[in-house]
């Protein structure tokens, strides 16, 4: 019994939405972003409940309908009589369990060994085929599947190849997914070919607040009785379904609209032509919601946030650009930016920098002077300083790791341990991926029974055998040590290494590495952000860094040293990154020796030596000039790590070099 | 081996993690406790002795998913077990068995097939055929899942736990298995904060938050030896000693959860639920809806029909110190566990 769809309080974007694309499954899906709670999941869930039936043969192993006959040429794959049958659609979900032969279907080893004949078993693809698939936090699944199914969505036909079963088939179904961008963003590529994009907030009107809870409370007490009492509106959605989509095919769009809509597009300038054909299906769609057979200006005008939001490669006014009533008044405005993202629209890379140089002025002002009596500057915060072009920071970590987590035998135990995805011949490390040694086998069973003389159910030869290949959560660990003592305060150091760790940030967070943050000021270190994939919220920390007080560097290399020691409990495979960002001048001890100074050498030394597998960087932000105290190169010599002034952190050297080392 | 297990009205002090405990066995839509806090703080203890004072629940012998005999037929359509499907579709009587609730311990190292389940490799083996072998989330379902040390759980773990914990349905689609069941739980985890933090998502899916410390009264930190020691010394005798006040608890919980659902709630006390909520800048409406729940199963612990204003309060409590937004640096540490405890 799900949550009906009627009783949901407010959401109207998101409802619009999933009701455009389960009329027209060519718009491509729907990608729902929300923070958690919203009721991203009841209103995909709700969904069932409103879908009409359809109309499909009855046994067909995929889905297919009178529409889709054309394909039953020459099918061998099912014994179906083509026999019309009316059924419910199916609502499946990608579990993030999933592997990859459940996508795209595979051999049925059970079939097979029972009849001796290859026997496919079609996959989620396949099931989908008519109905919905939901995909509850897309940004956690395994890339290369979340590919597989984009692309069979947008083609419209799954074409498996694999354990020598070779099929076609088409399949059209509705694409719903749902992410929390907390939790790390979807790949810009991949987040371009949802057809519609909604961003969901959770309702500010205490009204309807108090109305979501007293809702979700009647139908917790009594889940029949509520959804009775809603049936009426979810009939009416149904209605509204069968009649749009009976309607759409004779949608007519004039010419003139089409030119709207491509005047639209480019306006945002979206890369290539996916959003003019989304936004005609999407505006057809929503005429045929309204039962009209004329797309008209509105229509597309409602449409357009949907499609063109996440399109546009805007990472500032977004606000201002939801509704697109306002588009064309915000015209000049984006004509303003137009030249901008014309730079980026080439190179999805370079496109990400640009954006963000465009989000993060290039400015050193402070604000927030707080300031004692005696005019004595207490904390400040310093804006983020110059971000620059991160150059590929540390490439090769990404690929070693994630192609030879299979191959790599350091240690079985550990080797064992990550998402099985997929599976492989020959078998190095004992790791036989059971299931697909007899799908390989399976086939070969009659003849080799024949063979044999034992009695056994299978009968698995030296070549049947797959070993597993495993994924795990690779990449960097990047951990921020950050010296926010008054010194740091002074010439705009402190903005300038924020642009730096910002620069490093947006980098980590294409490259999927972990980022994590350790501050010393005052009294002692403080883990500030625990590692996360968040960029958006590093970024939030860094800005509202404020600086001041004395500096407890050794406190913040205990810190290091405590967080250090537990991420390597929690994964010893991990690669550990430190840059400390400071000018060395320690005058707060922990308290073991009076001198700060020593302690914190003791407490560096102590730490390069225990953390042989972790790099050192130290960005010495000391002046360069008359009084030198080279503090942080003596630092860097204890940490056996490496030691740079902060006039080399500008432009990409560091970075380069980083990645040099680091090889 | 059955584990004589310390009894969870001996544990001494703790009085929020307790409390935040019973709550969830009386409404377990409130769905689960996160419990912060340093080592030997009865942490564990308390949750492993919640199986005593847990209430029974009817379900259908040998059911791998602690299937009722009230639930819906359909959760029962294409399950593996042929035999006991056939019987309970055509509408037979199966044998039902009465037993409290499974607490299900969910290991830091454990594998993702053991979880979600997978395919039943001796089956296949031996018959050639494809069946399903249940993990831990379908003996978890309609229980406690427990998980020691949450923080440390392997990611990819951890969103396997929120995609089932999100949908109340665990899907298996792997190894030529596809097939899904029922995966209600009660999720518990227990984290010492010093070893580093839970993902916001992960986090808001416990219903309450408590945050425990070592008592600091010395008469009761005595009484917890005693106690102990005590128990060590015999477990049986100890455990019949508290076997009335078990009982007692266990009325009083059963009872609270016949009359949950006739709890109102006057509707400034809801406002003032959601405009605190909103103050509080708390994503979404799970906080909303947990901090009303939490104060109807209060009032109805404590045997009342009519949610009192102190029930808000302290549900408010319960539930949203790890909801609140942590802003950036300075609140991190001012918006601590301990400074919304008071």
């Amino acid at each position: 019994m799900n949550f009906p769809f009627g009783a949901i309080v407010g959401q109207d974007d998101l409802k619009k939405a999933i009701l455009v694309s389960l009329v027209n499954p060519l718009v491509n899906g729907v990608l729902i972003e929300g923070e958690k709670g919203t009721g991203k999941s009841s209103i995909v869930r709700s969904i069932y409940d409103i879908l009409p039936d359809i109309e499909v043969f009855e046994g067909c192993l995929f889905n297919l309908g009178p529409k889709d006959e054309y394909y039953c040429k020459g099918c061998s794959f099912c014994s179906c009589k083509k026999k019309k049958i009316k059924r419910r659609p199916f609502v499946l979900t990608l579990p993030l369990n999933v592997t990859e032969d459940m996508v795209v279907g595979g051999i049925d080893f059970e079939k097979t060994l029972r009849s001796g004949m290859v026997s496919f078993q079609p996959g989620i693809l396949a099931r989908a085929n008519g109905g919905v698939l939901y995909i509850d936090e897309i940004n956690l699944l395994p890339d290369h599947i979340v590919d597989i199914i984009l692309d069979v969505l947008e083609s419209r036909v799954n074409i498996v190849e694999r354990e020598g079963i070779s099929v076609t088939h088409p399949t059209k179904f509705t694409l719903i997914a749902s992410m929390n961008p907390e939790e790390g963003d979807l790949r810009p590529q991949l987040k371009d070919r949802f057809g519609l994009c909604v961003k969901v907030k959770g309702l500010r009107d205490p009204k309807q607040r108090v109305e979501t809870v007293l809702r979700r409370e009647g139908f917790d007490r009594n889940p029949i009785r509520f959804f009775d009492s809603f049936s009426p509106l979810n009939k009416k959605y149904m209605n509204q379904i069968t009649k749009a989509k009976s309607i759409l095919p004779r949608v007519r769009i004039s010419n003139k609209l089409r030119i709207l809509i491509s005047n639209l597009c480019v306006e945002q300038n979206c890369a290539g032509h996916r959003a003019d054909i989304i936004l005609e299906q999407a505006a057809k769609a929503d005429a045929a919601l309204n039962f009209k057979e004329e797309v008209e200006e509105g229509h597309i005008m409602e449409m357009a946030p949907y499609v063109l939001e996440h399109r546009k490669r805007m990472a500032t006014n977004k606000q201002e650009q939801k509704k697109s009533p306002q588009k064309k008044n915000n015209e000049s405005k984006s004509r303003n930016n137009k030249e901008e993202r014309h730079k980026s629209k080439t190179h999805k890379h370079k496109n990400q920098t640009s954006t963000d140089n465009e989000h993060i002025k290039p400015e050193m002002k402070t604000r927030d002077h707080i300031k004692t009596k005696n005019g004595e500057l207490l904390e400040k915060i310093f804006k983020i300083g110059e971000t620059f072009k991160p150059k590929k920071l540390l490439p090769f970590k990404d690929r070693r790791f994630r192609t030879g987590s299979g191959k790599r035998a350091t240690s079985k135990t550990r080797a064992r341990a990550g998402r099985y995805v997929s599976a492989k011949m020959k078998s190095y490390k004992n790791d036989i991926a059971l299931d697909a040694t007899i799908r390989a086998a399976a086939p070969y069973q009659l003849e080799r029974k024949t063979k044999s003389e034992k009695n056994l159910a299978i009968i698995i030869n030296k070549e049947d055998v797959r070993e597993k290949i495993r994924e795990k959560k690779i990449g960097t660990l990047i951990l921020f040590l950050v010296d926010a003592s008054g010194s740091m305060g002074a010439m705009a150091r402190m903005s300038a290494a924020k642009g730096a760790i910002m620069s490093l940030l947006l980098d980590a967070y294409q490259k999927r590495d972990k980022v994590a943050m350790i501050t010393f000021n005052r009294d002692r270190g403080r883990l500030i952000l625990p590692p996360t994939n968040s960029v958006e919220l590093a970024g939030k920390y860094l800005s509202d860094l404020p600086v001041g007080g004395r500096t407890p560097l050794s406190s913040g290399l205990y810190e290091t040293f405590r967080f250090l020691t537990f991420q390597n409990i929690k994964d010893p495979t991990l690669k550990k990154i430190v840059i400390l960002i400071t000018d060395g001048r320690a005058n707060v001890s922990l308290g073991y020796f009076d001198d700060p100074i020593k302690e914190t050498f003791l407490m560096a030394k102590k730490l390069g030596s225990e953390f042989k597998d972790t790099k050192f960087f130290v960005v010495d932000t000391e002046k360069s000039g008359i009084m030198n105290f080279e503090m942080a190169k003596k630092l860097a010599y204890f940490l056996n790590g490496i030691h740079y002034k902060l006039e080399d952190l500008k432009a990409e050297n560091l970075l380069n070099i980083t990645g040099k080392e680091l090889l | 081996m059955k584990k004589r297990l310390y009894p969870f009205v001996a544990i001494v002090g703790q009085e929020k993690m307790k409390l935040s405990l019973i709550l969830n066995v009386i409404n377990p839509t409130l769905s689960g406790v996160l419990i912060r806090g340093e080592k030997g703080t009865a942490k564990s203890t308390a949750v492993r002795s919640l199986a005593s004072i847990l209430p029974e629940i009817q379900v259908i012998k040998d059911c791998p998913f602690q299937i009722s005999p009230s639930d819906s037929m359909d959760v029962c359509e294409g399950c593996f077990n042929d035999k006991c499907r056939e019987l309970r579709l055509r509408g037979e009587n199966l044998e039902i068995i009465s037993r409290p609730v499974n607490v299900v311990d969910l290991p830091i190292g454990a594998t993702e097939d053991r979880v979600v389940g997978t395919l039943d490799l001796e089956h296949a083996l031996k018959t050639g055929e494809k069946r399903v072998e249940p993990g831990i989330l379908a003996q978890a379902n309609k229980g406690i899942l427990y998980v020691d040390e949450v923080n440390l759980l392997d990611d990819h773990i951890v969103d396997i736990l929120l995609d089932a914990a999100a949908m109340g349905v665990n899907t298996i689609e792997r190894e030529g298995i596809s097939f899904s069941h029922p995966a209600r739980f009660v999720l518990i985890g227990t984290m010492n904060p010093e070893e580093g933090e839970l993902r916001p998502q992960l986090l808001d899916r416990f219903g309450l938050c408590v945050h425990v410390k070592g008592v600091r009264d010395p008469k009761d930190r005595i009484e917890i030896m005693r106690r102990r020691s005590e128990f060590e010394e015999g477990p049986e005798k100890f455990i019949k000693k508290w076997e009335k006040a078990s009982l007692e608890l266990k009325n009083k919980i059963q009872r609270a959860k016949e009359i949950y659902f006739s709890v109102g709630m006057k509707e400034d006390l809801l406002f003032k639920i959601v405009e605190t909520c909103i103050n509080l800048n708390i994503d979404g409406h799970r906080g909303d809806i947990i901090v009303y729940k939490t104060a109807k199963t209060l009032a109805a612990f404590n045997g009342r029909d009519v949610v009192k204003e102190e029930d808000v309060d302290l549900a408010l409590q319960l539930a949203l110190p790890h909801r609140i937004r942590r802003r950036p640096f300075e609140e991190v540490r001012e918006v601590d566990f301990t400074s919304v405890d008071n």
